[in-house]
């Protein structure tokens, strides 16, 4: 085989020229710290890379609005244990009032403290979150939630929106409840019906307990007493809103009086024509309930009639502060298992992140032994290229021509 | 004849023959690094003998040529290599530029698109936030800006194919003309003895030079001539005459560059599809094949971006109570309708046309190509050359493809043809359109609300709107319930009735559509009493509301591309995938080609280069000849003497 001294000459060349270039894409990975330096390099594994970097980053978010998220509704929590709190508080006071020992000086004590409890709740349902905006003002965002006006009375100015993020692929958690469902959708009375006492009654009947058993059937029902002279037996009967008598007897202080699924016990000495209207549960908030407690503390007197209205007052009171309470625990559960979500979510994502970041370094990253091996490799190779150019070079025919 | 002239003129025959034996091998030392050059020897043959008295005498050596070492298969082998390593080498240049352009993070989509939808994840978060709210104006605008810079690239990458095809004409024009050149040299000293062998070395040299340019074919002529044709044999040289090729735009796709053929000064025939191989065939194959690909692909990016954010965006309502406007640039902006038609020159209807895209989800991966001839309309798809339909008239509907086709001024003549490109300046014209940060709409248009004095535990959901007229529902709308009738009383507007089974439809959808403002859906649960109310009204004032961010959050994961089976990221992902795995294949079949190349130019060098060894021993062989050869002149001339002494004495 013949050889022409040019082909040789570029030949030699151009194995040194492609050792270089290997030998340059080498130091671009080792300095870099990537084995792909283009998507060309392998499409595949870059095509890999840039889902993985995309879901990082996506997971990266999900970590943000989960801590945002939980730090929210752990903020949340303390605000409702406090309510809570407070709630009992308040229910103690009441019990604490609803002594007929106590004077007028006494209950205006329990009033003051009432009132001052009411203050508190309206400022644990305007907090603030770390960002400035209302805790519980549904959407309504930079609207103070709850206002009270001269009267006392206290109105929400936010909306029923409860406000979602996304904490995981697919996953939303709701980060906050409105002011409306904590402190506004709370049922009136047991929950059930509410019994109230007429404020023209003239005796002492009191509403000591009242229970549904059975099935409540929604109606207004009224209880009316009758007498017809003094020392004769006091009786009662119910009439529904269209006047049909669902029930009537002797009246005996202690014993229930059933009807259409209520047993009210009434105890004391009602006087003829006293009346209590028994009606189906709406709905009221709980700065109206400790508003109205407060009133019964401030208007009550010391006489029996008096101190009958203040015991109706208060036991409704109590059952709709235990509502209240209630509604709180509730809330509460569900915000705890919010954060159980958030945390669990947090820690999911952790570990996504974790895997995903090792994948992304497994698909893209170099490895550095094997690349300094390499580069050892690539060196002597075209150390060994370079040396055998050179001698080759001073081979030739002519140099003994002479 | 005597004796000491026979002698004198053998030797001198010996004498001439080694020196031109000895000239040769200088030529071809000097030579030595001559591309494309041949090695050259002398052909001796023996003189024919004499005859004597039934003897026949030798009387030397006579020169019968001056041959090269050549083949014409070895050759034509170096010139398809050239071709085809010059088409693969430069293809795979381009596709790299286009692999580093759309894969590395700093000029590629994938960040900017993804800064884009964390920042929507990252507001919903704090949507009364002005600043929140900025950042996500700024990202989207970052966004935007990555679309122009990628169309600004791809048309950088456009003018750079089109100014290389230009320097690959000049340089065939050149090399045609000089090798039309040579061949008129080689016809006039053809038909002499011998052949100009440097005349043919030089021409096969310019043929292989013309092959890194664009692949040709030649046929040789009896008169020496070699007739040169590029593509589907159009002749670029015949004889001693040569044409000119030059660089047009493309009349069926102005996005690409053409390539006419025709006499020096009057180029006129498009050759542009006849084109392959060498350098210009790489540049027309990169610039039809994988930039338009990917300019379409990404165009195709930006209008669904754009069509999905702005669909959800205007289902919101912003922070001063207005329904959502457009956030990015109307997919049907008259400026873009317009853009994606182009009339071909040729054409001699005034019609404007517009493409008004219906839906990006069912855009094709393709041009189109509309013509008409005088009764109907044709529409071609380019991409598989499917005919989609034949129409009478325009506006025309293309659903299946996702657009239409609008006439907006003028009137189409027969045979007038026009290129439709749906992604046209998708990319250009990509921008944030939303004013401010208070115009975002991230919050929904309607909230639903309970009755606190509601005596049942029925609960409404959050409402949904769809088919919106563009305000805001006017006042607010009380649904109250019946529990005898199992429906609810709409109030005015738009009153009427809506029925709910609390035992079957609990949680299930209700809609009702509002005249004026669109239609609401919302679910409710529970029992509702009697006479409770539920209230819908609008949503002003929900600063706090991120609702309508959710929403445009999942446009990330909705698979809006390619009829539905690609999300944006996806979409783009795939294609830098497919320009990586092409590139990577380019690379691979580059070095083959560069390695064939390499293999064929050392089959010709074995055969016709020079290798100095040899030239080293075959100078000493000539010398000692020559020498030898003198020897025997002078021997005839001691002859001579010794004779002229005998007899002169």
């Amino acid at each position: 085989m013949r050889i022409a001294t040019s082909q040789f000459q570029q030949r030699a060349v151009a194995i040194m020229l492609q050792q270089q270039a290997r030998l340059s894409h080498t130091q671009q990975q080792a300095a870099t710290g990537k084995r792909i330096l283009s998507a060309a390099d392998d499409p595949s594994a870059a095509t890999r890379a840039m889902g993985l970097e995309r879901e990082i980053a996506a997971a990266q978010q999900h970590q943000r609005n989960a801590d945002y998220g939980y730090d929210n509704l752990a903020m949340e929590e303390d605000v409702l244990a406090s309510v809570g709190n407070l709630l009992q508080r308040a229910s103690e006071s009441a019990v604490q009032g609803n002594n007929d020992t106590l004077n007028a000086e006494d209950r205006n004590l329990i009033a003051i403290e009432l009132r001052e409890q009411l203050g508190e709740l309206l400022g644990l349902a305007n907090t603030r979150t770390s960002s400035g905006e209302y805790l519980f003002t549904g959407f309504q965002g930079n609207t103070l939630p709850f206002t009270r006006d001269g009267s006392g009375e206290v109105s929400y100015n936010g909306d029923q929106g409860q406000r979602f993020l996304h904490i995981g692929p697919g996953v939303e958690v709701a980060v906050g409840d409105s002011g409306a469902d904590v402190f506004q959708l709370i049922r009136s009375g047991n929950g059930v019906f509410r019994v109230q006492d007429d404020s023209a009654n003239r005796g002492t009947g009191t509403i000591a307990a009242a229970a549904e058993v059975g099935d409540f059937i929604p109606d207004d029902y009224t209880l009316t007493f009758a007498q017809a002279a003094a020392g004769d037996p006091v009786t009662y009967e119910v009439l529904d809103s269209a006047n049909n008598p669902v029930a009537s007897g002797t009246y005996v202080s202690g014993s229930a009086i059933a009807f259409n699924g209520a047993e009210l016990m009434v105890t004391g000495t009602p006087e003829d024509g006293d009346r209590f209207t028994t009606s189906a549960s709406g709905h009221q908030d709980v700065f109206s309930t400790i508003r109205q407690l407060t009133e019964a503390f401030e208007n009550a007197g010391d006489d029996a009639v008096s101190r009958a209205k203040l015991h109706n007052a208060v036991y409704r009171g109590l059952d709709e502060l235990h509502l209240a309470a209630e509604n709180i625990v509730e809330k509460r559960a569900g915000v705890g298992s919010r954060l159980n979500l958030a945390e669990s979510q947090k820690d999911y994502n952790d570990a996504f992140l974790l895997t995903a970041q090792e994948t992304l370094s497994n698909v893209q990253d170099l490895d550095y032994a094997e690349a300094v091996s390499r580069l050892q490799q690539q060196i002597t190779g075209l150390q060994a290229a370079q040396q055998t150019y050179l001698q080759l070079q001073d081979l030739s025919l002519f140099d003994y021509l002479r | 004849m005597g004796v000491g002239t026979d002698l004198l003129s053998v030797g001198l025959s010996g004498l001439l023959a080694s020196q031109r034996a000895l000239n040769t091998t200088a030529h071809n030392v000097a030579n030595t690094n001559t591309p494309g050059y041949s090695r050259q020897r002398v052909e001796l043959h023996t003189r024919p003998a004499q005859g004597a008295g039934g003897l026949y005498v030798g009387r030397g050596v006579d020169i019968a040529d001056i041959t090269r070492s050549y083949d014409q298969f070895l050759t034509r082998e170096v010139q398809v290599s050239t071709s085809a390593a010059a088409e693969y080498g430069t293809q795979y240049e381009l596709a790299k530029e286009l692999d580093a352009l759309l894969g590395t993070s700093e000029t590629g989509l994938s960040e900017p698109l993804q800064a884009f939808f964390d920042a929507i994840e990252e507001v919903s978060a704090d949507p009364a936030s002005l600043a929140a709210r900025q950042l996500l104006i700024d990202q989207g605008g970052q966004l935007a800006n990555r679309f122009q810079t990628l169309d600004a690239r791809f048309e950088l990458l456009g003018d750079g194919v089109e100014s290389r095809a230009r320097v690959a004409t000049d340089e065939i024009n050149s090399l045609a003309a000089s090798i039309a050149d040579l061949n008129a040299k080689i016809a006039t000293s053809q038909g002499d003895e011998g052949q100009p062998n440097d005349l043919l070395d030089q021409r096969d040299e310019l043929l292989r030079q013309l092959s890194e340019q664009v692949s040709v074919t030649t046929v040789s002529q009896d008169d020496g001539a070699l007739n040169v044709y590029v593509g589907s044999g159009q002749a670029l040289v015949v004889g001693g005459k040569s044409r000119e090729l030059a660089v047009v735009v493309r009349e069926a796709d102005p996005n690409s560059v053409g390539i006419l053929i025709g006499q020096p000064g009057a180029t006129s025939v498009e050759v542009t599809s006849e084109i392959r191989g060498g350098t210009l065939g790489a540049l027309l194959d990169f610039d039809q094949g994988m930039l338009d690909d990917a300019q379409r692909q990404v165009g195709l990016i930006a209008l669904g971006l754009a069509e999905q954010f702005n669909a959800q965006h205007q289902l919101g309502m912003d922070l001063d109570g207005n329904l959502g406007g457009l956030f990015f640039t109307d997919v049907n902006a008259p400026e873009l309708q317009s853009a994606r038609v182009s009339g071909h020159v040729s054409n001699t209807g005034t019609a404007s046309l517009g493409v008004n895209i219906i839906s990006v989800g069912d855009l094709q991966d393709s041009d189109y190509r509309l013509s008409y001839d005088g009764m109907e309309y044709r529409l071609v798809r380019e991409s598989d050359q499917a005919l989609i339909g034949t129409y009478p008239t325009l506006p025309q509907t293309v659903a299946d493809e996702g657009f239409e086709i609008q006439i907006d001024a003028g009137a189409v003549a027969a045979g007038d043809q026009f290129t439709l490109r749906p992604s046209a300046s998708a990319m250009r014209l990509f921008e944030v359109a939303a004013p401010d940060s208070r115009s975002l709409a991230l919050a929904a248009p309607v909230r639903t609300a309970a009755s606190v004095e509601n005596l049942g535990d029925a609960a409404i959901g959050p409402a949904v709107v769809d088919d919106l007229a563009g305000t805001p529902l006017a006042g607010a709308i009380t649904l109250t319930y019946s529990s005898s009738a199992n429906q609810f009383q709409v109030s005015l507007p738009p009153g009427g009735t809506l029925s709910y089974d609390p035992g079957t439809d609990s949680g299930e959808s209700l809609t009702f559509n509002v005249p004026t403002f669109g239609d609401i859906s919302f679910a409710v649960s529970g029992i509702p009493l009697d006479g409770d109310r539920f209230t819908l009204e609008s949503n002003a004032g929900g600063a706090g509301d991120n609702s309508n961010a959710l929403l445009l959050s999942d446009l990330q994961a909705l698979r809006a591309l390619s009829g539905g089976t690609a999300t944006f990221a996806e979409s783009y992902t795939n294609t830098v995938s497919d320009v990586a795995s092409r590139t990577s294949s380019l690379e691979r079949m580059s070095t083959t080609q560069t390695e064939l190349l390499r293999r064929s130019e050392d089959a010709r060098a074995e055969y016709s280069g020079v290798n100095l060894d040899e030239e080293a021993a075959n100078l000493m062989r000539f010398q000692q000849a020559y020498e030898a050869s003198a020897r025997v002149v002078s021997v005839a001339n001691e002859i001579f003497q010794s004779l002229l002494r005998a007899f002169g004495g």
